[in-house]
């Protein structure tokens, strides 16, 4: 494995802290650039209640030279527990599905987060679980916190959105995929 | 608005008209040119008696180079493929308020003979969604209306009115009153087990929709005018395609070929 790259502060922060601190003229972005995201996407699921659901919420490459540790996953759903996995241990990412509709090997490749990984690992995927409520869910671009080379945190909106309702499929339209970014 | 165009329009090489023509971006070949103007009595369908005199290219004194728009008609212009499996309840690729298209532009330099130059871009004005929806099993080439226009270049001469042997033929928008429609099956290769990072599995009972800014630009023709745009068509972005599947006890597959299903230009669909 190569020698992890030296995190470098924005340019833009050191000049905020220097200059512009109470003029606000010069903000960090208000979320990480590090994993491109050049599509956007949305997935929904029937699932009735007290059954676990599962949802691919990202698949990433990470640069070369970098060391990633996947923090956590914030979302305004309680409950959700987030999980990573090597892709290539997979037969596929995961989209959404029940448990009931995962075999044991499905999900063994995927642990819970906080391990780190490099680009040997391949594409990584991020999966979501939740037990699902009485009523319906829904999970609006669910955020990634990772960080790079034992930086600080990062905070990556994933440009997903993902609703699972006890109706039929059929009474559950998926939700519109999140705008993409300019 | 229904159209944005960026046109950079072929002038040739004549001195006189690259004098004349504002905001030349490259000397002596390809030029901006925004004074575009409709011929009087040129509409849809029509051929005027002025193009009579539009073949020798001659003039002299010659001042405001202009183009004028002589003809209009619409087709149906290839932006997509639409691909699902087994198992499949509705599957759409919706053309709409955040859809455009890239179509690229005709023009000849004489009678008979053309090429393509610059490309001209729709999309984003309009107000409503369009799509196609389809069941199980649908691997087909997915079309949108646009209308196309069919410019000369003229200068105003010693002689009088003086065609300068330059015509285009470029798409100026979607063609309201018209849907999607879908012609010709398109194939789609297996998916290659090897690379599972490339595909999606979804259970039953599931859909899934992405939006994507760089779809595949195809390589379909529009004849319009007699111009036969021979590598033409567009390449549209920000469309989205959606799958609700059923609830069969089966995975359904989406995936790339070659790259993740993330970015691929083409999702292909399948059950194994």
């Amino acid at each position: 494995m190569t020698e992890p790259r030296a995190h470098k502060p924005p340019a833009c922060r050191l000049a905020a802290l220097l200059v512009l601190a109470m003029a606000g003229g010069c903000q960090p972005p208000s979320h990480s650039t590090y994993f491109p995201q050049d599509s956007s996407a949305a997935q929904s699921i029937s699932a009735a209640s007290g059954l676990k659901v599962y949802a691919g919420i990202a698949n990433l490459d990470i640069a070369p030279g970098d060391v990633v540790l996947f923090q956590s996953i914030e979302t305004s759903t309680p409950g959700v527990r987030g999980l990573v996995g090597r892709l290539r241990e997979t037969n596929a990412a995961i989209g959404m599905a029940r448990e009931s509709d995962l075999t044991d090997s499905d999900l063994a490749p995927y642990h819970d987060l906080g391990g780190t990984f490099s680009a040997g690992d391949g594409a990584i995927g991020i999966l979501i679980e939740f037990t699902m409520p009485t009523g319906q869910v829904d999970i609006t671009t669910p955020v990634l916190v990772f960080s790079v080379n034992g930086g600080p945190a990062q905070r990556e909106p994933m440009l997903m959105n993902l609703r699972a309702c006890p109706a039929s499929i059929d009474e559950c339209p998926g939700p519109e995929p999140p705008a993409l970014r300019d | 608005m229904p159209h944005s165009e960026s046109v950079t329009r072929y002038l040739g090489s004549k001195t006189d008209q690259i004098a004349q023509a504002p905001k030349a971006d490259r000397s002596g070949n390809d030029v901006v040119l925004n004074t575009a103007r409709t011929y009087e009595g040129a509409s849809a369908g029509t051929v005027d008696a002025q193009r009579g005199h539009i073949s020798p290219q001659v003039g002299t004194n010659c001042t405001n180079y202009h183009w004028e728009d002589l003809d209009y008609s619409w087709a149906y212009t290839r932006m997509g493929s639409l691909n699902s499996a087994g198992d499949t309840a509705q599957v759409q690729h919706i053309y709409g308020t955040s859809s455009d298209i890239w179509v690229d532009t005709a023009f000849t330099l004489s009678d008979g003979s053309w090429g393509l130059s610059a490309a001209t871009h729709s999309g984003e004005g309009i107000g409503s969604e369009f799509g196609v929806s389809a069941l199980s099993n649908f691997h087909w080439g997915i079309y949108v209306p646009m209308d196309y226009v069919e410019s000369y270049f003229y200068a105003d001469c010693y002689e009088g009115h003086v065609y300068q042997n330059h015509a285009e033929v470029r798409q100026i928008g979607y063609h309201d009153g018209r849907n999607l429609t879908y012609s010709i099956v398109v194939s789609q290769p297996a998916r290659d087990k090897s690379h599972s990072e490339w595909a999606l599995q979804s259970g039953p009972g599931t859909t899934y929709s992405r939006i994507i800014s760089s779809f595949k630009k195809y390589s379909a023709a529009v004849v319009m005018f007699g111009a036969s745009l021979g590598s033409s068509s567009g390449a549209s972005s920000y469309s989205k395609q959606s799958w609700r599947f059923g609830t069969g006890q089966t995975w359904h597959y989406l995936y790339g070929a070659g790259i993740s299903y993330k970015t691929a230009p083409i999702i292909y669909a399948s059950n194994s």
